[in-house]
């Protein structure tokens, strides 16, 4: 196998045309991320999973759209990941055959995994429900710039609309939670 | 705000997890697949206001691939010869057009000012203001022009073996330039003409638009999640699908970068 270390994402989509590896260096690097967008969206950690593996492969076959930001593919794949996920049916419909072709491949979660998933579904359902009036757009917001920390440039190239734009959305969702949930101690965190 | 949002807690995932999932995913990269079927889902003429008068005449063929074989979602540049038997071809459509009963086309089409080329099939543009769209190859070959009579060719022509296309309408938002009477911003674009075609079990929509003086490409994102590269020439834009699929949202790159 390669040494893929020195490489940043740029080198290695551009090498994983010729070299496939490569692209697996990508998921290797960004699948917990991408992961955790598509649970926070799915809520089912198993459904999650299979999603993260749909999105690589969506990546791929649009990889002639790919936008690097600062050489880094994390934003654009969120940007797939938040579209595949929000209708997660539709996009495992998509690649029916080669998630067959996965079931030589699933891992069996541990008993600690399966506690785990309880922990982190109990808590974003205490979320979820006090969020559930937000609109799809300040959703957006709050996966990606909340919760995965993403720059507003970085999240302007996963939605694909300009940095203005998600100024201004930022802008309205912190004044929404902030109206919602800023006194609810179980969503909200003090900043130092 | 002095609090941000608590960021959900995630299962963790396991390296053997990414092992194998790594493992599956440069498995399928690495081993091209067949091609997939399309299906299409039959409507009726689409609801939704007439903003451009068009009509829309197509022949599909027997010979014509159930698929749109070879249609590429990313323009390709043509073959020899490619677009010139287009050209060709694209006259004479407009001529019979023009010679229907109760037809306002004109027989002679506007200057071209845009070609997209995606495998074995030409669109090109004629006229820049309520231009015509003519889509050719691998057995399809449509005209698609303003103010011709709408249905005008019914079903007349299956008697030697063609099937005509009747015309349906695009999605009225997206019809938002009509005769591209107000340019777009130099960093925008904006549909003019969005037109689905429908006969037998075959569909395919047609989009053409305008662009601002700084684009420089499109990516269409369309209704069913999937996208178009679209060809920017001349201010203009165009592209076309084998699908239903509307416009969600469009892509533009401009020369400081994507919008």
């Amino acid at each position: 196998m390669r040494h893929y270390d020195e490489l940043d994402d740029a080198d290695l989509w551009e090498l994983s045309i010729s070299d496939p590896e490569a692209f697996g260096e990508i998921f290797r690097r960004h699948a917990r991320s991408v992961f955790a967008i598509c649970y926070w969206r799915t809520g089912d950690a198993a459904l999650a999973e299979d999603v993260t593996s749909v999105v690589f492969l969506e990546a791929w076959r649009r990889r002639n759209l790919m936008v690097l930001e600062q050489r880094s593919a994390l934003p654009w794949l969120l940007g797939v990941a938040n579209h595949s996920s929000r209708n997660a049916t539709r996009s495992l419909r998509r690649y029916t055959q080669a998630l067959r072709r996965l079931d030589g491949h699933r891992a069996v979660p541990s008993d600690d995994a399966v506690i785990d998933r309880l922990d982190a579904e109990i808590s974003l359902g205490v979320i979820n429900e006090l969020a559930r009036d937000l609109s799809e757009q300040e959703r957006e917001i709050v996966l990606l710039v909340f919760w995965s920390g993403l720059s507003y440039e970085a999240t302007s190239v996963a939605l694909g609309v300009p940095v203005g734009t998600i100024r201004s959305r930022v802008s309205r969702t912190r004044r929404k939670l902030q109206l919602r949930l800023g006194h609810d101690d179980r969503v909200t965190k003090e900043t130092p | 705000m002095n609090e941000d949002i608590v960021t959900p807690g995630v299962p963790e995932l396991s390296d053997e997890w990414i092992a194998l999932r790594t493992q599956h995913l440069v498995e399928e990269i690495a081993t091209p697949s067949p091609r997939r079927k399309r299906r299409y889902v039959l409507t009726g003429v689409g609801g939704g206001a007439v903003a451009v008068a068009a009509a829309l005449v197509g022949l599909l063929g027997p010979w014509a691939t159930p698929a749109f074989a070879g249609w590429s979602a990313q323009p390709t540049a043509p073959t020899s010869g490619q677009l010139s038997t287009a050209e060709t071809a694209c006259a004479s459509l407009a001529a019979n057009l023009a010679s229907t009963p109760g037809s306002t086309a004109s027989a002679t089409l506007p200057p071209l000012s845009l070609s997209d080329v995606r495998g074995p099939y030409s669109l090109l543009v004629y006229g820049t203001t309520s231009p015509a769209l003519c889509v050719l190859g691998n057995g399809v070959s449509s005209l698609h022009e303003d103010g011709a009579t709408i249905g005008q060719s019914s079903a007349t022509s299956k008697a030697d073996g063609n099937t005509v296309v009747q015309q349906s309408t695009g999605s009225e938002q997206f019809v938002t330039n009509p005769a591209a009477a107000t340019p777009p911003a130099p960093g925008a674009a904006v549909v003019d003409v969005d037109n689905t075609a429908v006969s037998n079990d075959q569909s395919f929509t047609v989009v053409e638009g305008s662009v601002g003086s700084l684009v420089s490409g499109a990516t269409l994102l369309l209704s069913d999640d999937s996208s178009v590269v679209a060809t920017v020439s001349n201010g203009l834009f165009a592209a076309w699908w084998p699908s239903q699929a509307t416009v969600s949202s469009i892509q533009v790159t401009t020369t400081s970068g994507v919008n």
